[in-house]
């Protein structure tokens, strides 16, 4: 064949090739690093993955559209939800939060679904014996907490997640020592918005055995300006101030409180 | 051979025609660049302005303001890497065929142009057809994105009214998370590391039609670069950690990783889509990256070509 006329140029042209190859993997591999030390490097497509993908959206994701996925799976989780097909909802934004762990607005939305939506959906299904929409309700809120645990542990830098786990503890559990916790490590983080603070400061409040606390926290907000001397504040000094026995000269003056 | 290079049938061209001209080199690749816009390569323009312009207008009712902006940059830069990644495989895969179907290889080769002039030309048309499709693309797409971006915080902001005033902290609040998902200097490094990946493939393209007798041959075997160089990292991770298939196939294994670019490297979309930033250092080296693929290569075609019987 005239191809192999000159062979040296094929094999110089080979070892050149196999010589940048094994130049180039160092480089390649500390850029590697820093990507993923950067989070633009999404984790690899393992089997659970790729058994509830389509044959397309695999090979869609291994050729970088994991975002456009992402995406368009989240209109499927939109049907399931407008269907109420909580199971196909959690099965979506399962594969969705882990095609893209550091969107918090997916991980937002997930758990919302699930300890909100879900959980009230099956507490007032009047085709269930009473007994099991109570375990499910109880089922679709832990649910919901633990999609906001596994969020934060992806975005621990984010203050949202916090303030949804805050919520639920909350709203669902009652939980207000737990509540205290999660809004005051939001409050703690450098974008977190202030009323954050409050919100820790609120939760104390109601956390048995730290009233102390909380009041001590309520009162430097109070003392920190006008933008902090909301009604639920003011409301919740004057509970503490009851509960404490704070003697009436150390009480926040009932004029600066208007 | 210094000043001079081998012509057709490998014969030298003529004495004091030196190879590596900029003008000449310039004006092959202005030449390519004509080239394909004649056989309207970039005719997908018009299909990205209508994708974009119905993703912009796309809003699933429950949708806060950040996931419809989200959308609309995943549909954008996932149709703006499709595009330009099938436009460097299938023009990169037509040129060198259509020049010795047109006979205007034998043409340019008569005339002593060195042979790496002519690849670089080719390679150099390919990657400004590359570029201004990409800034087309981009404009269009950063104007969409922005007047998104405005309408959504005009329409809800306009909802506290009055109340602006008391609400000014979350007004601030929901306009930084607005913007930080809307139109800014970071997303253009997305449209950059998406034609240095195109750039990359042209390159490889190129090196494949050296080899290849057809442009459909060319066309395939960049395709399955395309999605090897997908897949390659994955494999080496799993082999290096499982040790699984044995000494043959980790050999293989070594092989490809190798010889196949790592095109994922260049994936720097869906982080980008999510918020990240990515440093100025690291693009560079991402840069320098991809412009060590192309000087390789080219080079490497170069080997092939300089004897490739025409």
């Amino acid at each position: 064949m005239k191809i192999w006329k000159r062979p040296w140029n094929y094999l110089v042209a080979g070892a050149l090739l196999m010589a940048f190859g094994a130049a180039r993997l160092p480089f390649e591999r500390s850029l590697g690093e820093e990507w993923e030390r950067l989070h633009l490097r999404s984790g690899n497509v393992d089997i659970d993955v790729r058994e509830k993908l389509s044959q397309m959206s695999f090979v869609a994701v291994l050729g970088g559209f994991r975002s456009l996925v992402a995406s368009f799976l989240s209109l499927k989780a939109f049907t399931a939800w407008s269907n109420v097909d909580w199971s196909t909802v959690e099965s979506t934004f399962e594969l969705i939060t882990t095609l893209q762990p550091r969107v918090v607005g997916y991980w937002d939305e997930y758990g919302w679904h699930m300890a909100y939506n879900a959980s009230s959906y099956y507490r007032y299904d009047d085709d269930q014996r009473l007994a099991i929409r109570r375990y499910l309700e109880k089922e679709y809120i832990e649910k919901g907490i633990e999609v906001f645990r596994e969020g934060i542990r992806n975005n621990p830098e984010d203050y949202v997640l916090y303030v949804r786990l805050g919520e639920v503890l909350r709203v669902k559990k009652e939980d207000h020592c737990g509540a205290a916790e999660n809004f005051g490590v939001a409050a703690a983080l450098e974008t977190a918005p202030s009323y954050t603070r409050r919100f820790a400061a609120y939760e104390l409040a109601e956390c048995p055995g730290r009233e102390r606390e909380a009041f001590d926290k309520l009162l430097d907000l109070y003392r920190e300006g006008p933008q902090h001397h909301k009604p639920t504040l003011i409301q919740k000094l004057k509970e503490l101030e009851e509960r404490l026995g704070v003697p009436p000269a150390e009480r926040v003056g009932t004029e600066s409180r208007q | 051979m210094k000043g001079a290079e081998r012509g057709r049938d490998g014969q030298k061209a003529a004495p004091g025609v030196r190879g590596g001209s900029p003008a000449r080199i310039w004006f092959l690749a202005a030449t390519t660049f004509t080239q394909l816009l004649r056989m309207k390569v970039l005719y997908f323009l018009l299909i990205f302005g209508v994708l974009i312009v119905v993703a912009s207008t796309f809003n699933v009712f429950h949708y806060a303001a950040e996931q419809q902006m989200k959308l609309l940059k995943d549909v954008s830069l996932g149709v703006m890497s499709l595009f330009t990644s099938v436009v460097a495989i299938v023009a990169t895969a037509m040129l060198i065929p259509r020049d010795i179907e047109d006979r205007t290889l034998y043409t340019i080769l008569a005339k002593a142009v060195p042979r790496y002039d002519y690849l670089i030309g080719k390679l150099l048309g390919v990657l400004l057809v590359l570029a201004v499709s990409l800034v087309v693309m981009d404009l269009l797409f950063s104007a969409v994105l922005y007047a998104r971006q405005e309408v959504i915080l005009q329409s809800e902001l306009g909802e506290f009214g009055e109340a602006a005033e008391a609400n000014a902290e979350a007004i601030a609040l929901y306009r930084q998370r607005v913007e930080a998902q809307g139109l800014t200097w970071n997303l253009q490094n997305a449209a950059v590391a998406i034609f240095l990946k195109a750039g990359v493939l042209a390159a490889a393209t190129i090196l494949v039609s050296m080899v290849a007798s057809t442009s459909l041959f060319t066309i395939i075997v960049s395709f399955v670069i395309f999605f090897i160089g997908h897949i390659s990292g994955v494999a080496r991770d799993y082999w290096a950690e499982t040790m699984a298939g044995g000494v043959v196939m980790r050999l293989f294994g070594n092989l490809v990783v190798l010889v196949f670019p790592d095109f994922q490297l260049f994936n720097v979309v869906d982080g980008v889509v999510a918020g990240e930033v990515i440093p100025l250092g690291a693009m560079m080296r991402l840069t320098g990256l991809a412009s060590m693929y192309l000087v390789i290569y080219t080079l490497v075609a170069y080997l092939i070509f300089s004897e490739k019987e025409l």
